[in-house]
C-alpha cells in the first residue's frame, strides 16, 4: 500500500542480525565453556604439563592464562617447553582467537543493527520533514490560488453581461486551473521521491475507465483517426484518481504529440495476469522522441504539430511514478513511425 | 426534501478572503450561511445547532476538520459533511470518507461546485434524491442516464450527461468553460483543443438530430449555460 517496500526489506534483513547475532554469542559463550572450564581442553591437554610460568605474575590457581605476544618472557619460556601432545603453542591460542573472532562479530552485528536504527530512525524523520515541507507547500501555493479564482468566479457572476469581464475572467480561470494542476503533479512527484507517495488502493474497472478516455480521445483529436480496441471487465487493484490522471495523460499526451494524419490507438487487453494498456500516435520516422528519456521531467520533444504546445512536460513522468507504485511497469518504445507507450498494470 | 433555499449550512473556512467569497457565492445560490473562522467554533456550532449540512476545512485553528469530523460522527450526528482541504495528500482524503465524510472538495473549488456538491449530499442523504430533472421540455433521466426532449430519446455518452446535467442544474447561470472542464473531467485533464465545445457541440447534434433543442447557450469566449432564468 506504501511506497516504503524498499526500506521494508531492508529493515526485514537488518532483522536477521538478531538471531544472527544471539547465535554467534551462544556460540561463543559454548567455545568458552568448552575451552575454559576446569578441566576443560585447555587444563587436560598442555596447561597441565607446562612448566615454570611462575615468572609472571600468577593470577590463577593453574599458573594463569597464556602469556599474550608482548609479554616476552613468556612467550620464549613457552616455545621452549616440551610438547607431548605435539601441539604447538600456537594451536593452544587457536580456540581463544577463535573466541576472541566471534565475540568481535558478536559485537560488529549489534553494532551494526544499533546503527541502522539510528540511520532508519532518521530516514524516518527526513521524510516526515519532507512530507511536511510538501504538505504545507501546497497549502501556500494553493490558498492564494482558491483566492483568486473565488474573486473571478464572483466577478464573472456579477458582470451584468458585460463580455469583456466575462471573457478576461474566463481566461483567468484557466490560468489558474493550469497552475492548480501544476502544484498537484509537482507534489505528487515530490512526495513520491520523498516515498511518501500514498495510493489508496481499490479494486476498480480500468475497462470502463479507459472507455470514458476513449470517448475524450475521440473528441479531441480532431481530424486524426482513433483506433480502439478495449477489453471488457478488467479489474485491477490501483488508485481511482491516480490511475485516471495516468490514462489521461497517456491519451492527451498521443494527441498532443501525433504526427498529424496519423491513426491514434489506444487499446487495453489482459495479458496472464497483467493488464496491459497500450497508447500509439505516429511519429516522424527522420527525428523520433528520445524513448529513453520520455519519462524525464519536464521532457518536451520535438513535436509533429509544431511549437504551440502547453505543458510542463511533467504528465508522463508522473505516469510512471504512480503505475510502479501501483506494482507495475511503464515502457516506450518506437515501432517503425509510430510511438507505443505501455503500462502493464497486475490485475486484481 | 430540502431545496436550495431553505438549507442552512455551516461553512469553517480560516482564510477571510476565501471565506468571505464562498459565504457571498452560497448565499447566492440560495444557501442559509454560517460562516466560522475555526474549528472550536465550528465544533461548537455543529453541536448545538441544526445544519443541513457542514463544509470543514482540513488544516484550521484550533480543531482541524478530521477531528471535528471523528467527534460529530461518535456523538451519533449524521450532519452531512464535506471535507475541503489544500493539500493534495490523498491519505487525508481516504481518512476523512472512513470517519464517515461525505464528500470532499479539494481547494482551490469553485463555489459553484460546491454548491453541486452540497446539494448532492443533503439530497442522498434525505434518501430522495430525484431520479428525473425536468425543465420546460427537456427531461433528464439520472438513473438510466437519459435525456428526451418532446418525448424522444437521446442517448448521451458519459461525459455529454455529465456536461449537460450540470448545466441543466443550474438554469441561467454561466458555467465558464474551466468550471465546466473541472467539474465533468477534472482540473488535471488538459487536453489543450476544447474539449468541452466538442461535446456540447456533440450534444446539440444529438437533439437536434430528433427534432428537438439542447437549450444551452453559448457566452462568446467565456463558456455556456442553460436556458432559462430561475430553477423549477
Amino acid at each position: 500500500m506504501t511506497p516504503r517496500t524498499r526500506i521494508g526489506i531492508n529493515r526485514k534483513l537488518v532483522r536477521m542480525f538478531v538471531p544472527a547475532t544471539l547465535l554467534l554469542l551462544f556460540v561463543f559463550a559454548a567455545l568458552s565453556w568448552f575451552f575454559l572450564q576446569d578441566g576443560g581442553y585447555l587444563a587436560s591437554g598442555s596447561r597441565a604439563e607446562r612448566p615454570d610460568l611462575s615468572a609472571g605474575p600468577p593470577c590463577f590457581e593453574d599458573g594463569g592464562p597464556p602469556p599474550l605476544p608482548w609479554e616476552k618472557r613468556s612467550q620464549s619460556a613457552m616455545d621452549e617447553r616440551p610438547n607431548p601432545h605435539g601441539l604447538g603453542i600456537r594451536r593452544h591460542r587457536l580456540p581463544l582467537v577463535l573466541c576472541a573472532g566471534l565475540f568481535g562479530l558478536a559485537l560488529l552485528g549489534i553494532g551494526s543493527y544499533l546503527f541502522w536504527l539510528l540511520v532508519q530512525r532518521e530516514m524516518d524523520r527526513a521524510a516526515a520533514r519532507s512530507a511536511r515541507f510538501t504538505a504545507d507547500v501546497a497549502h501556500e501555493l494553493k490558498t492564494p490560488l482558491a483566492v483568486m479564482q473565488s474573486v473571478v468566479e464572483h466577478a464573472i457572476r456579477h458582470s451584468d453581461g458585460n463580455a469583456g469581464v466575462e471573457r478576461l475572467g474566463s481566461d483567468v480561470l484557466d490560468e489558474v486551473r493550469r497552475l492548480k494542476s501544476l502544484v498537484t503533479r509537482l507534489l505528487l512527484l515530490a512526495q513520491s521521491d520523498a516515498g511518501t507517495l500514498r495510493l489508496n488502493m481499490e479494486k476498480l474497472d480500468l475497462s470502463e475507465l479507459v472507455k470514458l478516455s476513449a470517448e475524450d480521445l475521440s473528441m479531441i483529436t480532431g481530424d486524426d483517426p482513433v483506433e480502439t480496441n478495449i477489453e471488457d471487465g478488467i479489474i485491477v487493484m490501483a488508485d481511482r484518481s491516480l490511475i485516471t490522471q495516468v490514462v489521461q495523460n497517456l491519451v492527451s499526451n498521443a494527441v498532443k504529440y501525433n504526427r498529424h494524419g496519423f491513426t491514434i490507438s489506444l487499446c487495453l487487453v489482459r495479458e496472464g495476469d497483467v493488464a496491459v494498456l497500450s497508447v500509439s500516435n505516429g511519429v516522424d520516422p527522420v527525428a523520433p522522441p528520445d524513448v529513453d528519456r520520455i519519462f524525464d521531467r519536464f521532457y518536451r520533444g520535438d513535436t509533429a504539430r509544431g511549437s504551440k504546445l502547453e505543458g510542463a512536460g511533467l504528465g508522463l513522468s508522473l505516469a510512471k511514478e504512480v503505475v510502479v507504485a501501483s506494482g507495475g511497469q511503464i515502457s516506450a518504445s518506437i515501432e517503425g513511425d509510430r510511438i507505443v507507450l505501455r503500462a502493464a498494470i497486475p490485475v486484481a | 426534501m430540502h431545496t436550495e433555499e431553505d438549507m442552512r449550512v455551516l461553512i469553517a473556512e480560516d482564510e477571510g478572503r476565501l471565506g468571505k467569497f464562498v459565504k457571498a457565492g452560497l448565499e447566492e445560490s440560495g444557501f442559509d450561511v454560517d460562516w466560522v473562522k475555526n474549528g472550536d467554533e465550528a465544533f461548537d456550532r455543529l453541536t448545538h445547532r441544526e445544519y443541513d449540512a457542514a463544509v470543514l476545512d482540513i488544516m484550521m485553528p484550533g480543531r482541524d476538520g478530521l477531528s471535528i469530523l471523528r467527534q460529530v460522527r461518535s456523538s451519533g450526528n449524521s450532519v452531512p459533511i464535506l471535507l475541503a482541504t489544500a493539500r493534495t495528500s490523498l491519505d487525508e482524503r481516504v481518512e476523512g470518507l472512513h470517519l464517515g465524510a461525505d464528500d470532499y472538495v479539494s481547494k482551490p473549488y469553485f463555489v459553484e461546485e460546491l454548491a453541486a456538491r452540497l446539494t448532492a449530499v443533503v439530497r442522498r442523504r434525505d434518501g430522495g434524491a430525484t431520479s428525473v430533472l425536468q425543465r420546460g421540455d427537456i427531461t433528464l433521466d439520472l438513473v438510466r442516464h437519459e435525456a428526451s426532449v418532446n418525448g424522444s430519446t437521446v442517448q448521451l455518452t458519459s461525459r455529454e450527461f455529465g456536461l449537460y446535467e450540470y448545466l441543466m442544474r443550474a438554469p441561467g447561470r454561466i458555467r465558464t468553460r474551466t468550471q465546466l472542464l473541472e467539474h465533468v473531467w477534472g482540473y488535471d485533464f488538459d487536453p489543450e483543443t476544447n474539449v468541452v465545445d466538442v461535446a456540447i457541440r456533440r450534444i446539440r447534434r444529438k437533439f437536434a438530430d430528433v427534432g428537438g433543442d439542447a437549450a444551452i447557450e453559448s457566452v462568446r469566449g467565456v463558456g455556456y449555460r442553460f436556458q432559462g432564468g430561475c430553477a423549477s
